[in-house]
């Protein structure tokens, strides 16, 4: 087991393989103990990413050395089990469900993410908030984000101007 | 500058400093022999007999000049000239700071009155009455307009950068992060996340945001020239890249455009939707033979790390071109041409 300790000073006990879910994690136990602080995380943060490297981790284990003792902790610890054909589909579903978060859930999140190296948790989070921009114009994109508006009305006409195909109405 | 020196660590200073410096000078030269700053926004706020003006005493020290004024506001002072208020970035910099608060000093008082639209004008025309020359009043009038488009521009400059500042706590992450989202959307709307605000703006210029082109559209809306630029904003990041007219799949059973000389007659017969279109659209958003002329240029540069084209009934491309295009490419994985 490895222990994280949250910014607030809470500490979460997870297994070897939920915890290298993180590449930085991995690294850092590699060469040092098994109590790793993690200063700029907060426990409401922390919980939700061990949440969705929990998940993961289950279902990665499969599909990874079967023989290994790491993959056999991971079911173990589960009690969901996939098999390689349903896992994606039904990971996808999960996931959705993660990302139904506010959006400044969703940023402490990859901000999170992306400190501890979770490649899949910050593609998944930057996609969810990609979806949020798509097919949005300039103004709706503001009010999703509170996003307040600091060009000066030359700049603003001039980036219209240079991109006019995509502000044309059709 | 030395304004600028010493409000680095104040930004709401710089921008007063500036104004005083750059718009209330023309006053000061016609203010007569009276000066200090208490006796000055007194004068602005309620007095009408004496002159305005803004500028304090150079010549005391910089914590001298606010005690000397506030508890003597009418000792006549020596008249001033623009070189003296002004000292210059090679004259002598500590000088700066009494400009600089007595300025915050008068504006605090001006902000602070309960009904600036009807004071100011009742002021100002006072203060027209007390003057006896015609090119005196001009001058007047003409340093009121200055000051106040001065106040404006700043007013409109602190607001700017204050949203600069709250955008940067409503979207906290950094631009790497930002661009990798931008990465993900598409063309348009990238162009309209540009368009949100000036942080958005800036990483919008990153070419990682342009890795998979896809300007296709159910109508005809870019030119070559988009297509060019977008081509050249990707240069060798380009991975992916879609062009031309598409059918939605929803709308096939309604409308099928099939090509762009297919959609120009009935654009030409008026059909409804084309009439939202602006005339001068309809030349502009054609794609011809050359709209992938920028893959070729510069080494191929653009082209060399293209994986995927597709392009969608744009019936100007022929074959010399598109083998033109295609050669450029060396690593294509996936092309699909539909109406060629």
């Amino acid at each position: 087991m490895i222990k994280l300790v949250s910014g607030d000073g809470a500490e979460f006990e997870v297994e070897e393989e939920v915890a290298f879910q993180s590449k930085i994690i991995k690294d850092i136990v590699a060469d040092a103990d098994d109590v790793i602080p993690l200063p700029t995380v907060s426990s409401k943060v922390l919980i939700q990413v061990i949440e969705y490297c929990r998940k993961h981790a289950a279902v990665n284990s499969f599909p990874l050395s079967p023989s290994s003792s790491a993959a056999a902790a991971a079911s173990s610890s589960s009690s969901i089990s996939y098999s390689k054909p349903v896992s994606d589909p039904a990971l996808r579903a999960w996931d959705n469900e993660f990302v139904k978060l506010n959006n400044s859930s969703l940023f402490d999140i990859v901000i999170a993410a992306n400190y501890l190296d979770i490649e899949e948790l910050v593609d998944l989070v930057l996609e969810t908030v990609a979806d949020r921009i798509k097919g949005k114009q300039a103004q709706e994109i503001r009010r999703q984000f509170n996003i307040e508006n600091d060009f000066t009305p030359e700049e603003e006409e001039a980036l219209r101007r240079e991109n006019s195909w995509a502000f044309q109405n059709n | 500058m030395f304004t600028n020196e010493r409000a680095i660590g104040r930004p709401v200073v710089l921008t007063f400093a500036v104004v005083d410096r750059d718009q209330f000078r023309p006053v000061s030269t016609r203010a007569t022999g009276r000066s200090s700053p208490a006796g000055a926004t007194e004068a602005w706020a309620s007095e009408s007999s004496s002159t305005i003006s803004r500028i304090p005493n150079l010549d005391a020290g910089p914590y001298s000049v606010f005690r000397a004024a506030v508890m003597e506001p009418l000792v006549p002072k020596r008249r001033l000239c623009p070189s003296a208020v002004y000292p210059t970035a090679s004259a002598s910099p500590p000088r700066a700071r009494p400009v600089v608060v007595a300025t915050d000093h008068i504006l605090e008082k001006l902000l602070a009155l309960p009904d600036p639209f009807v004071s100011l004008e009742v002021s100002l025309e006072r203060l027209l009455d007390s003057r006896l020359l015609e090119v005196e009043k001009d001058q007047l009038v003409d340093g009121a307009m200055e000051a106040g488009s001065a106040l404006l521009e700043a007013a409109r400059r602190s607001a700017r950068r204050r949203a600069s500042m709250h955008n940067c706590s409503s979207w906290p992450l950094a631009s790497d992060l930002t661009i990798k989202v931008f990465s993900k959307l598409d063309t348009q709307s990238l162009c309209h996340a540009a368009a949100t605000c000036s942080m958005f703006n800036k990483c919008a210029t990153d070419p990682m945001c342009y890795e998979n082109i896809d300007l296709t559209a159910e109508v005809p809306k870019v030119n070559n020239t988009v297509v060019s630029k977008m081509i050249q904003h990707a240069g060798k990041n380009l991975q992916s890249l879609k062009l031309g007219i598409r059918s939605n799949p929803a709308s096939t059973t309604e409308f099928r455009p099939l090509s762009y000389s297919t959609i120009h007659p009935m654009e030409a017969s008026g059909l409804s939707w084309s009439q939202k279109r602006p005339r001068q659209g309809r030349e502009t958003s054609l794609l011809t033979r050359s709209c992938l002329l920028a893959l070729s240029v510069d080494g191929s540069a653009a082209g060399t790390l293209l994986r995927r084209l597709h392009l969608y009934n744009i019936d100007k491309m022929d074959t010399s071109a598109l083998c033109t295009a295609l050669s450029a490419c060396q690593f294509l994985l996936d092309v699909e041409v539909v109406g060629l």
